[in-house]
């Protein structure tokens, strides 16, 4: 975090001032290390079994924390007989199809229920939309003694009873004596008077289980009480300044603005369709339509009536998964005709870069927005394979259009950040020469669109046409009014454009507008509230008055988990919101996370709906029984509960399955992305681990133009441990080549004693570090770490794994710059050996552009 | 195209080749070390982490080097020269039978006080700002004292040149006291810095920079015409200069050894060559002097030694005081048992 | 009306090495940068204090445990920020010969860019290696303390850019006072290697206390910095006593090698 988030980690050294003990789980030491009070070395990809070593310390030594547990999660609900877990399948949960190889989560259901997942957009993959949506999960079917073996209780610690510290050893490669110094730390620090809260960044994320290892630490967390409660959370740390405000207002392909999830051809064919699935019948989310009307008055206007179902066909319909890989692997089969970057590297940052740079060469033409021309606008000119002569320019027939782009400090606009804290940020400068803002080119492109097709009478260009793109512009160069951007998203009444003061005021009626629902009340009264800068001496600790939170400038969600089931603070030292008896409602330092006057003895009746759903227990009202999911019903799609799988190429078997890796996870089999084997392969015997550096900034085409940066790391280089240096004879400041089946690289060596071996199951594991941000433009240049990646991803959300794989680093400079996506494999060989799937695994259907995924009739165009 | 008008065609000042910038940090003058040249500060080649980071940081240089030029060496010998010429200009004033002895110790006293401030000029990192020397009197620094005194000696030994035996008892004394001055400071000057090898020697280098003025001088005028009388006075000035800088030299070596780190730096590389030749320059000077012969050869090929080693001396000050500073572990050894006294 | 001492407290403790200082000072004070060398040295690029290089950071690797740090073996990282140290006897100032080296109003050392000639002795009298000249312009070069920003009463930029507040800016008197707080609470934390360098003149007679002054870890050549460091010009009298005696003994040389027993005087 000090690494990549130094900023951010500046509360963390003011907790450590105030007696916060600070753990750091990292393969590398690294800055946060160095002030860290414990550092954990783990083997790179072994997380779910750390965690899951942590969740079975938690319970077998009776640190759980009882009263939160039983009644804020659904630890008590009992879960159907159908259901098998990885412990008795060897790796896998009951209910997998081998024929769609995929799961099919039925068998994973509350008994007698089924239950709607929140935010529902991934179910898009499996399968058919659920018919009986949202049922109550009624009380018998619980046990709050938590003593049933088939409560979800019962369950997880069966689960991870196994994750002793002997096999987080074999694992992880922590020894048992640090394990347990961790997990006494963590639980020490929890409870009613104490609270720790989890820090990840993207790497997390960047493995072929990421959702899965979050889940985890989630787990985790439920047991000790540490959600909803004042210095606790897990904190997802962003790769970029407004990557949460880019998932909040999505530039993701399968969502709209607030989580709402984007139709789907096959199924929401109309409005009442799409809200019939999508809305839940308890919990918040059954308030969903009131947020998509409000949504379709925001984009069409007028146009948009009840009779027209306000325009709901206008919207996009996806047909299939559409993510980042799944993409560019259609581009490189020149099924995609047009791409635009902004502010994006991908042919540096992303997976296999030789295989994204191969995407761009069968385009027919390609937008790059960047401060300057990126790799991605220049792949075509001196990219390695082009270099080595495997790609010649001639033939490349992209059109490439390069626009200059305005930074930060050159225009109006906000940041979210990981707490959802919106910050207004002020032009300071005008952007020179041609440099716009993204807001600029996206509206002038839209202006001269609704143009071109102004009399177009033609019903597909109607969504064009209707689209309400009247923002207000500013001086010469025309930038539109971000404020008013903010305040459409924020929303108003139709009638007498009163600006809305929060989601609660949303209706379904065509009356109000709002860009984004959780946004709602940004543009409060008519004030920028992301623009309030009231010093933290000036107001309460919670600093209600800086910037602006979503939803509702609540700054801590779930609130409600902070007092007891009595409505009262679990302990003085972590009051923060409670049940006031006598005003008969909720109060507190924050703006509580609860119908506010909702008593905690309340408790629904029969038939109740929506949100009379939620009892006065029931702080996490996102969920449709207002529980924490410790064990998710529905499912992920790779299962329930995590569990502990191999990365796509480990040097390890999986310690605990037969079931080398997670099941369900994305793969591309295709002749530009080969694959190592799944463990012990010869040729590429160390684990690698790419990362990002403080001096630089991801891709680096933010920082690798700056002397001033550059200077700080001015070339590639790789870091490794004194132990592995003598072993492959490398040399500190020498050369080291580093290859995969899909590329070779060279860099630097850095011997340092902040990598170290992991000895694990008899054998020295050793790890090759390898920072992500060069390549080969700009004024530090160096070998791309990307171009070792592959295309592999977690099936939930097609995040890539980039944070753990296996590589070959030899002495010297000996790459030649051949990438498989270029020339074939590397390495042509027989690729047999160890399976990372058990026989009924093994047999997953293949899709287009070499997608095995597993997925149904979605991966297919319709 | 120019880079100019790239940078209007891509809006920001950037292009790719350079990364050049306008506006803030245009100045920039950005070096391109390559990191196999070596040069002072060089690759790495130990692992960080296994290096004995108690004792120093990397092997890097603790103290920053000297920055001066050849000059500086240069002029300290033509300070030596001037300094020594005035003083003996002084003792000779008056005396009929060394007049012209006398007239060439003005003249290298006159020819030193203004070659010197050439020659320290022509070292400053701004030249044109040379006057900025005599900008204010700052006791506290040696070279500020220097300063001033070079100033006032060149002005005295003008006057004395031009006076002849006529200068009045100012001018006289005033450039007898001024030459000690000039001999001497920049033992003083050398001596009090943060630099360990001439910090661990600064009693000894005023004393060292006088008496090789008085040799310095000596080796001078030794190369020139004299007769008996002339050659007479020069021999015994000359030799209780180079006998005091032997002496000084050998007491130094001394003094060194008690510190091996310095005696280290004074020894290797560059500066040690130096040394040595100073030393054997100087030795052999007196050497060929007490040759029991009397020939104007033996006098000029001893004057010449005596100067060849007065030159070696100060450019070897300068080349171990440079090794000196980029060798950390001399600056905190002589620290650390400083401290434990 | 005077203005009080300020100067910085750099607590290496909450150092987090992520070099803001470092870039914020270049920008600030519009500094070239030094080069791109791969140093081979941890993630220290920059090496040293240089003329153009006024906040370095160094990275100490080392194989030893810091106390109340739970590591798998033997090994600390130790990170401390650099800044010149604004002597109370500053060696730089004694020895500048033109006067271009002055003490602020605010008690620190300031080189003016407009006097200086680029003599060079400064360099040789800084103790800690901090000043040096630029090759490209001539002049000694060194940390200002952000002079132009504390007129307008602003802290320098490197305390500002600081995310830790490893970087403290402020009057020296609280300065010192939070530094015995901080130390005090490491101490009771059993952070025993904790100590505070050249915060008074006791800590450092050499200096007489330094106006940027560290929490440091680990012995000072851990970090580049002198153990004991002394201002060059203590001690000056007694070279300038050895030169006067030498100048005597030129003089007692000059005069009796000119003196002849015959008496030539006209």
């Amino acid at each position: 975090m000090a690494e990549c988030h130094p900023v951010g980690f500046r509360w963390v050294m003011e907790a450590k001032r105030r007696g916060a003990t600070i753990i750091h789980v990292d393969p590398r030491f690294t800055r946060t290390s160095a002030v860290a009070d414990i550092h954990v070395p783990i083997r790179p990809g072994s997380d779910i079994a750390f965690l899951g070593g942590l969740v079975n310390y938690i319970i077998s030594n009776e640190r759980w924390f009882r009263d939160y547990v039983v009644n804020y999660t659904n630890a008590a609900a009992l879960v159907s007989e159908d259901y098998r877990d990885t412990e008795d399948l060897d790796g896998l949960f009951s209910g997998w199809d081998a024929e769609k190889g995929q799961y099919d989560p039925s068998s994973w259901q509350y008994r007698g229920v089924e239950v709607t997942p929140a935010a529902g957009h991934r179910e898009m993959f499996s399968g058919e939309p659920r018919a009986e949506r949202g049922a109550i999960v009624s009380a018998e079917q619980h046990d709050f003694t938590l003593t049933d073996p088939l409560c979800v209780f019962q369950i997880v610690k069966r689960h991870f009873s196994r994750y002793t510290p002997e096999v987080v050893q074999e694992a992880c490669g922590v020894p048992p004596e640090l394990f347990e110094k961790v997990a006494r730390a963590l639980c020490d620090n929890s409870g009613r008077d104490r609270t720790s809260a989890f820090c990840y960044a993207v790497g997390w994320t960047q493995h072929s289980v990421g959702v899965q290892y979050i889940r985890t630490a989630a787990i985790v967390q439920m047991l000790l009480g540490n959600i909803g409660r004042p210095g606790g959370g897990i904190m997802a740390l962003r790769g970029h300044s407004s990557i949460q405000g880019s998932t909040d207002i999505p530039t993701l392909y399968n969502m709209l603005p607030g989580y709402l999830p984007m139709p789907k051809a096959s199924y929401d064919t109309d409005l009442k369709k799409y809200l019939e699935y999508n809305e839940s019948a308890s919990g918040w989310w059954s308030e969903f339509p009131k947020y998509t009307v409000s949504l379709l008055k925001a984009w069409y206007g007028p146009a948009a009536t009840s009779q027209n179902d306000w325009c709901y066909h206008y919207l996009p319909h996806i047909s299939g998964d559409h993510s980042h890989m799944v993409t560019v692997a259609a581009m490189a089969d020149a099924q995609v005709q047009g791409y635009f970057v902004m502010g994006e590297n991908p042919a540096v940052g992303s997976m296999n870069c030789a295989l994204q740079r191969k995407g761009l060469h069968n385009l027919k033409w390609l937008v790059v927005r960047d401060f300057a021309p990126t790799e991605t606008a220049e792949f075509w000119r001196n990219a390695p394979e082009i270099v080595a002569g495997d790609v010649k320019p001639e033939q490349i027939g992209t059109e490439v259009f390069f626009f200059p782009c305005a930074a930060h400090t050159e225009k109006d606009g906000t940041f979210t950040n990981t707490q959802r804290l919106l910050q207004w940020h002020h032009k300071a400068v005008e952007p020179p020469g041609d440099c716009r803002s993204e807001l600029h080119f996206i509206w002038h492109l839209g202006r001269r669109l609704k143009e071109l097709y102004r009399s177009s009478s033609e019903q597909k260009d109607f969504p064009l046409r209707d689209l309400t793109w009247d923002y207000r512009s500013i001086g010469e160069i025309e930038e539109p009014d971000a404020e008013e951007v903010l305040a459409e998203i924020s929303g108003y009444t139709l009638g007498d454009h009163k600006y809305l003061p929060g989601y609660k005021e949303l209706k379904d009626d065509g009356s109000t507008v709002c860009g984004c629902w959780i946004y709602c009340g940004c543009y409060k009264d008519g004030v920028n509230q992301p623009a309030r800068r009231k010093p933290a001496s000036e107001q309460t600790w919670v600093a209600p008055e800086w910037g602006w939170a979503w939803p509702a400038n609540r700054r801590l969600l779930y609130n409600r988990a902070s007092a007891d089931p009595d409505g009262k603070p679990w302990s003085e030292r972590k009051k923060y919101v409670w049940w006031d008896p006598g005003e008969r409602k909720w109060t507190g330092y924050d703006n509580p996370d609860f119908i506010v006057d909702r008593p905690p003895d309340y408790r629904p009746g029969p038939g109740a709906k929506g949100i009379d759903t939620l009892s006065g227990i029931d702080p996490f009202i996102m969920q449709a029984e207002g529980k924490a999911w410790m064990y998710d019903p529905n499912g992920l799609l790779d299962g329930p509960l995590p569990t502990h799988y191999e990365p796509e190429e480990s040097v390890l078997k999986n310690p605990l399955y037969g079931q080398q890796c997670n099941p369900a996870r994305m793969e591309w089999i295709r002749n530009d992305n080969p694959y190592h084997k799944a463990w012990g392969d010869p040729d590429y015997p160390f684990i690698a681990t790419t990362y990002r550096l403080t001096e630089h900034h991801t891709a680096g085409g933010m920082s690798r133009w700056l002397p001033w940066l550059c200077e700080l790391q001015p070339e590639m280089f790789i870091e490794v441990s004194p132990e592995l240096a003598e072993l492959r004879g490398l040399e500190n400041g020498g050369w080291a080549t580093v290859s995969t089946i899909r590329g070779e690289i060279e860099a630097r060596v850095l011997v340092t004693g902040r990598m170290q071996p992991f000895v694990q199951q008899g054998r020295t594991l050793h790890t090759v570090g390898i920072p992500y941000h060069w390549s080969w433009i700009g004024r530090s240049t160096g070998d791309a770490a990307n171009e070792l990646t592959a295309f592999v991803a977690d099936p939930n959300v097609s995040i890539e794994e980039s944070k753990a794989f296996s590589v070959q680093v030899v002495a010297g400079r000996r790459a030649k710059k051949r990438r498989a996506a270029a020339q074939g494999p590397l390495v042509e060989r027989e690729v047999s050996g160890p399976e990372r799937d058990l026989a009924p695994v093994h047999e997953k259907p293949g899709g287009k552009h070499g997608l095995h995924a597993g997925k149904t009739e979605m991966t297919e165009e319709s | 195209m120019s880079l100019a008008q790239s940078r209007l065609h891509v809006g920001r000042e950037m292009s790719p080749g350079l990364a050049l910038q306008i506006g803030e940090g245009a100045a920039q003058q950005v070096k391109h070390a390559e990191p196999d040249a070596g040069g002072i500060v060089p690759l790495w080649r130990q692992v960080p982490s296994q290096h004995r980071t108690d004792h120093n940081y990397y092997d890097l240089a603790l103290l920053k080097e000297p920055v001066w030029i050849w000059s500086v060496p240069a002029y300290f010998y033509m300070g030596g020269v001037a300094g020594g010429s005035a003083m003996l200009a002084a003792a000779l004033h008056g005396k009929k039978r060394l007049r012209r002895l006398a007239n060439w110790c003005r003249f290298l006293a006159f020819l030193g006080t203004t070659i010197g401030p050439v020659l320290l000029t022509y070292d400053l990192g701004k030249m044109s700002r040379f006057l900025n020397m005599l900008r204010v009197l700052r006791p506290s620094s040696p070279m500020s004292i220097g300063s001033w005194s070079l100033a006032g000696t060149g002005m005295m030994a003008a006057l004395s040149l031009l006076q002849g035996d006529r200068s009045g008892a100012v001018t006289r004394y005033g450039t007898a006291v001024g030459g000690l001055l000039v001999a001497g400071y920049t033992g003083v000057l050398l001596g009090n810095t943060a630099n360990p090898l001439w910090r661990e020697r600064r009693l000894l280098l005023p004393a060292l920079f006088m008496s090789s003025a008085a040799a310095s001088t000596a080796g001078v005028l030794q190369m020139m015409p004299l007769d008996e009388r002339e050659e007479k006075v020069v021999q015994r000035f000359g030799m209780v200069g180079k006998a005091g800088e032997a002496a000084c030299m050998v007491a130094m070596q001394r003094n060194d050894a008690t510190v091996p780190e310095v005696a280290a730096a004074a020894r290797e590389g560059k500066g040690g060559v130096l040394w040595t030749a100073a030393k054997a320059a100087l030795v052999s000077g007196i050497l060929v002097e007490l040759l029991p012969v009397r020939s104007p050869l033996k006098r000029k090929v001893s004057g010449a030694l005596t100067t060849i080693g007065a030159i070696c001396l100060r450019f070897a000050l300068l080349e171990s005081g440079k090794a000196a500073a980029r060798e950390p572990q001399t600056t905190i050894n002589v620290q650390r048992r400083r401290m434990k006294g | 009306m005077t203005t009080p001492a300020t100067g910085f407290f750099t607590d290496t403790s909450v150092c987090i090495g992520c070099k803001a200082c470092e870039v914020a000072c270049k920008q600030w004070n519009q500094l070239p940068a030094d080069g791109d060398f791969f140093s081979g040295r941890s993630y220290d690029n920059t090496i040293h204090l240089e003329a153009t290089t006024w906040r370095h950071v160094a990275f100490v690797e080392r194989q030893a445990r810091l106390s109340g740090q739970t590591t798998s073996r033997p090994f600390s990282w130790l990170l401390m920020s650099d800044v010149c140290k604004h002597c109370q006897r500053a060696g730089c100032l004694e020895a500048c010969p033109t006067g271009a080296i002055v003490r602020t109003e605010f008690d620190t050392v300031y080189v003016q860019p407009d006097v200086c000639n680029g003599c060079g002795y400064c360099v040789v009298c800084c103790p800690f290696g901090v000043i040096n000249r630029r090759e490209d312009d001539g002049r000694a070069w060194k940390c200002t303390l952000c002079y132009d920003r504390q007129k307008d009463g602003v802290e320098p930029a490197c305390a500002k850019a600081c995310p830790t507040d490893s970087i403290a800016f402020g009057k020296l008197d609280d300065l010192r006072e939070m530094a015995q707080a901080r130390l005090q609470e490491l101490h009771r934390r059993g952070v025993t290697e904790a100590w505070l360098y050249g915060m008074s003149e006791r800590d450092q007679p050499g200096t007489e206390g330094l106006h940027a002054f560290f929490l440091l870890l680990d012995r000072p050549e851990a970090y580049n910095l002198p153990p004991d460091p002394i201002v060059p010009t203590k001690g000056v009298a007694g070279s300038w006593g050895v030169m006067a005696l030498a100048a005597a003994g030129m003089a007692a040389a000059a005069l009796a090698a000119t003196h002849s027993r015959g008496g030539d005087r006209k």
